[in-house]
């Protein structure tokens, strides 16, 4: 049926158009909401929760570092630290951002900006724009939750060290993870992301994992600004256990005067040949881990980094060195062992030997020596011809035996091998384009006898001639050298001590181990380390004066010797071990009987002083190093409480946002007045830093933890 | 006709008068939901009530009265839209309201209204045939003059809801197939050159965005286009498609409740529907407005004349388009066109135009055999 005037028009079949038009819309609306809501439900739902849920990190307290007494070498300090959220910067204009933090905080905007768009760290993880921030700062902060709310407040923890450069090189420092350690995977930065603090040198780099303990998190929902509105989940952080270290900063602190005193560079070693346990280890000059706790400032880095006395270096396990005549003792251990000689046979001196066209002088003419007396006045004829008997093969197998030329497995980051003479070393080294039937590249006696005297070819490392010198001492037991002597229980993990992953047991012919012991004995008695000797502890030694350039070219300044001196005490006897090995290397020093024996004495008479308690006819030797000795009017200086200068590196304020380290203070101003020195270790009761967690800023802490006067800029 | 008329309560159609009803009261719900504030759902259901009221009124009223009325209605809205040029306040960038204590009125909403019934007056005079050109301008013109006025609020969204208007009633009154082939031509062209040189960069973008949201997955999207255009419709893409089949509970979205969507209890309000009542609460929502449209059509059909059957189509493009536009925007099938969605949306300009609409419909189906 046709309504209305017109059946042309067709009124209702084209409604029937219109309808069905309608309905195929329906129906596209329809499958949408299907698709959506069925199909792509789950995807979508992530998407949701990822919009309101946020993971705040709850940074867990860096466990503190103590000495073999339990005094602090390094604890944290809670700081206020101002932290951007970059998931609410979405819809933010940063630049906008920056302007206001660079206007009303004072921070740099290039510097907040590299920060906050460093494409490695994960966008859910707040990133710190400035630390240490001031009480004027937080107030701002907090006035402005609302227009700001991606701008909150934290307290993080921050390193202190209240010994300064004193023991820098052990403890080492932190600094944020960067993107190549990320990319690395290296086993002690297991677990961190970028954004984190971790260990960059020192026990806080190779125990990094077990100080760093395992962040907690706290899950909370977020509106569209930022803003909290309730909390969901709360994981607590396992703090990081505290390390105590084998070092006794009592021997530290006379080791770092006395080599402060020489105002040359050198090393420092002294330790416990029984177990490997590090009781001292100076390594000068040194850096002070301060300046790098708040973020070392490119200027800075740059001033410790350029510095020609190479402040960053651990010159005691980083650098290599001609051992000179503390080798000796190595040689005769082996030459003996190999049957070379017999240990009353007089070998002469002769002055020195010809090899050649060329004559190897002796410092002296001493006859024919037997070996005692041969390692008492370190006659170099004598081990000239040990060496060409020995051989070369042979030396490089005791000298490798005794842990030279490779690494001791320290537990301090980056040790180098060095090296020790093989016939094909030279060969190993050989240019490029040469021939390798060259003359040059072949070894020869001359090569065996400058090897022998502990020149050419070998270059152990500081450690590793103490580690030598102490095995041999335990009569062929080598422990690996460490610093951690326990990891304390956390709560979570349980105490552990330090087990030694390597040690090495060389039977040794007990003939020739007297014969050395009895030698090392005489050099300090009677020979070129007297000034070494603490009576009633039978020091054994042997120094060794290296030499730096050619014997022909003069010898001043900085082209004297390096001076060493390497021993250990008391002598092993029936019944008797040795309990302490040190080793002294002042750079350029001259000879070691002079400077470097005198240091030596001074440390292990501090260890008998804090072993046995008096030192027998103290000052008995009138050459050196004895003040350490004089003047100590209380024994036990564990109960002092002298305050410690922990706030002198404090590092906060700058207005540029980068924290400004003060002038670095490269050499460690030690008071060279002996045992009168302040015992900073003896800082505060040890801090624990309490888990105050990445607080947001609708819960602030109740009030700020006390900071040290002072410290504030 | 009159209520004490037996025939009224039979020809009475419950279910138009109902729906609506519900489809007001369901969106006063999630209006609550997105804005927890008194001012908005109560004024809601203020807004509901004095629309209830017109309805009843227009329903009573004999529509062939407005064949009389309509150039006298048309040139008030128009009266209207020149003076909130003059006299309106700006929301959105729009100059669209007129503020009227504290309520405001949108008259481009009354000219929708206006504007269909003088379509379907003019439509309406008996002829033969198909309509000339002459006609057809003159339907434009009818359209042009609140659309002109529209656009320089600016409201291009409102302005664009004439046209599907202009068509259908056009199409409904014999357009030829070739005349209908040349507009379609014709509104290509017009894109194109309005895509060349009418619209502004922002716009263009938002196009843009849409096409690529179309294809479903917003992580195509890049991180710049996402904070510059596309933030509205991923954020409600999300909040749909995160209701899942049965939604997270009324009251419980997380979308809506915590402020990711913008203009939640306008423009939005169905992306909430969907967060909190799921693919089950959309699906009734579709169902609910398919039976508004279906019994429009059914009025239309059972028209005793051509000015209410046009009248009602017109009102049912109207809603139609509404529908698609705001749920397609919802979707990420759409660019942002500032559309609410009627009835659901907060808003009492448009609820008070609805329901005179379903008013005049009723009344159509009232008086079907009355000649």
């Amino acid at each position: 049926m046709s309504r209305f005037s017109d059946e042309a028009q067709n009124f209702d079949a084209r409604l029937s158009v219109v309808m069905y038009i309608t309905l195929g819309f329906f129906l596209l609306l329809g499958v949408r909401f299907w698709v959506l809501q069925v199909v792509n439900h789950e995807s979508y739902l992530v998407k949701s929760n990822e919009n309101r849920i946020r993971e705040i990190p709850i940074p867990a307290a860096r466990g503190n570092i103590l000495d073999r007494n339990g005094r602090i070498l390094v604890d944290s300090r809670p700081a206020f630290n101002l932290i951007v959220n970059r998931e609410d910067l979405k819809k933010q204009n940063l630049d906008d951002l920056l302007f206001v933090l660079r206007d009303n905080l004072g921070i740099d905007p290039d510097w907040a900006r590299q920060q906050i768009e460093d494409p490695l760290a994960p966008k859910s993880r707040p990133v710190v724009v400035k630390q240490n921030i001031s009480e004027a700062d937080r107030a701002w902060i907090e006035a402005h939750e609302y227009e700001h709310p991606e701008l909150n407040v934290a307290l993080q923890p921050q390193r202190i060290y209240p010994l300064g450069p004193i023991l820098g090189h052990v403890l080492g420092y932190v600094g944020q993870i960067s993107d190549a350690q990320i990319k690395a995977i290296l086993p002690e930065f297991e677990g961190a992301r970028s954004g984190d603090v971790v260990g960059q040198a020192g026990i806080e780099r190779s125990h990094n994992r077990t100080l760093m303990g395992k962040e907690g998190t706290r899950r909370v929902v977020v509106d569209s600004r930022g803003r909290f509105v309730e909390e969901i989940e709360l994981v607590e952080p396992v703090p990081g256990q505290d390390i105590v270290t084998a070092i006794d900063i009592d021997l530290q602190m006379i080791a770092e005067e006395k080599l402060a005193a020489t105002k040359l560079n050198g090393v420092a070693i002294a330790l416990d040949p029984r177990n490997g346990e590090i009781l001292a280890l100076v390594s000068h000059p040194s850096y002070d881990p301060n300046l790098f706790a708040g973020g070392i400032s490119p200027e800075d880095y740059a001033v410790l980094r350029d510095n020609p006395d190479k402040p960053l270096t651990n010159r005691a396990i980083q650098d290599i060195y001609p051992p000179g005549s503390t080798w000796k003792t190595v040689m005769a251990m082996a030459g003996l062992s190999e049957g070379s000689m017999k240990p009353n046979e007089g070998i002469p001196c002769g002055g020195g030997i010809s090899i050649g066209s060329r004559f190897a002088a002796c410092h002296g003419s001493h006859g024919a020596p037997n070996l005692e007396r041969a390692i008492a006045v370190s006659c170099n004829g004598y081990f000239y011809r040990v060496g060409l008997r020995l051989g070369v093969d042979k030396l490089h197998k005791w000298a490798t035996a005794m842990g030279l030329g490779k690494r001791t497995g320290v537990d301090l980051p980056n040790e180098t091998p060095g090296y020790v003479p093989d016939a094909q070393i030279k060969l190993r080294w050989k240019k490029k384009d040469d021939d390798p039937a060259d003359k040059k590249y072949r070894w020869n006696d001359g090569d065996t006898v400058n090897a022998a005297i502990g020149q050419g070819y070998d270059r152990p490392t500081p450690l590793q001639m103490v580690h030598a010198f102490g095995g041999i001492a335990m009569d062929g037991h080598f422990t690996t050298p460490h610093v951690l002597k326990t990891a304390r229980s956390n709560g979570v993990e349980p105490e552990r001590g330090f087990e030694d992953p390597n040690v090495v047991d060389i039977p040794l012919d007990p003939i020739a181990f007297k014969y050395v012991m009895e030698g090392m004995r005489q050099v300090v008695t009677s020979g070129t380390a007297r000034r070494a000797e603490v009576p009633g502890f039978d020091v054994c030694g042997k120094t060794g004066t290296a030499q730096v350039v050619s014997i022909r070219t003069g010898a001043t300044g900085k082209q004297k010797e390096h001076a060493w001196f390497v021993g250990f005490a008391p002598k092993p006897e029936e019944g008797r071990l040795p309990e302490i090995a040190v080793v002294v290397l002042v750079e350029h020093g001259g000879h070691g009987g002079t400077i470097s024996a005198p240091i030596a004495q001074a440390i292990i008479a501090e260890y008998v002083r804090k072993t046995r308690g008096v030192v027998e006819g103290a000052a008995a030797d009138a050459a050196a190093g004895d003040e350490a000795i004089v003047g100590v009017d209380s024994v036990d200086l564990e109960g002092s409480d002298e305050p410690a200068e922990a706030d002198a590196a404090d590092t906060s304020g700058d207005p540029a946002g980068v924290p400004a380290a003060p002038v670095p203070t490269i050499i460690p101003r030690v008071s060279t007045g002996g045992s009168s020195t302040p015992l900073p270790a003896e800082a505060q009761p040890p801090q624990q830093f309490s888990p105050l967690q990445g607080v947001m800023k609708d819960r602030p802490p109740a009030a700020p933890p006390p900071v040290p006067a002072g410290s504030r800029q | 006709m009159n209520p004490f008329d037996s025939r009224f309560w039979r020809d009475f159609d419950w279910a138009l008068a109902l729906v609506p009803i519900v489809l007001v009261s369901f969106g006063t719900v999630f209006i609550y939901s997105s804005q927890p504030d008194e001012a908005y759902w109560k004024r809601q259901l203020v807004f509901m009530a004095l629309g209830l009221v017109s309805m009843a009124v227009f329903a009573l009223t004999d529509y062939r009265k407005w064949l009389q009325f309509a150039p006298f209605f048309y040139g008030l809205a128009l009266l209207g839209l020149v003076s909130v040029l003059i006299f309106g306040s700006v929301v959105n960038g729009a100059r669209a309201w007129i503020r009227i204590g504290s309520f405001g009125l949108q008259p481009s909403e009354i000219a929708k209204l206006a504007t269909i019934l003088m379509l379907a007056r003019f439509l309406a005079q008996p002829r033969r045939g198909s309509l000339t050109i002459r006609e057809i301008a003159i339907a434009g013109g009818i359209v042009a003059l609140p659309v002109g006025l529209i656009l320089l609020q600016p409201d291009m969204g409102t302005a664009l809801t004439f046209f599907p208007v202009l068509l259908t009633m056009l199409f409904l009154s014999g357009l030829r197939k070739r005349l209908l082939a040349v507009a379609v031509c014709g509104a290509l062209v017009a894109v194109v050159l309005a895509w060349g040189f009418v619209l502004k960069t922002y716009q263009k973008e938002r196009i843009q965005m849409a096409v690529m949201l179309m294809a479903g997955d917003t992580d195509q999207v890049s991180r710049q286009q996402k904070r510059a255009q596309g933030y509205q419709s991923i954020q409600s893409m999300i909040a749909v498609g995160s209701g899942g089949p049965f939604g997270k509970g009324v009251l419980q979205g997380t979308q809506g409740r915590l402020g990711f969507l913008p203009e939640r209890h306008t423009d939005f309000i169905a992306s909430i529907v969907a967060e909190e009542t799921g693919f089950a609460g959309a699906l009734a929502m579709l169902l609910l407005y398919g039976a508004v449209i279906w019994r429009l059509t059914g009025i239309a059909k059972l028209s005793a004349d051509r000015f209410g059957a046009l009248a009602v189509m017109g009102l049912a493009a109207l809603l139609g388009f509404h529908i698609f536009v705001n749920l397609g925007m919802v979707l990420g099938l759409m660019p942002i066109m500032g559309i609410p969605l009627p009835l659901l949306s907060y808003g009492g300009s448009s609820l008070l135009m609805m329901f005179m609409g379903f008013g005049l419909a009723l009344s159509v189906r009232l008086r079907r055999f009355v000649n």
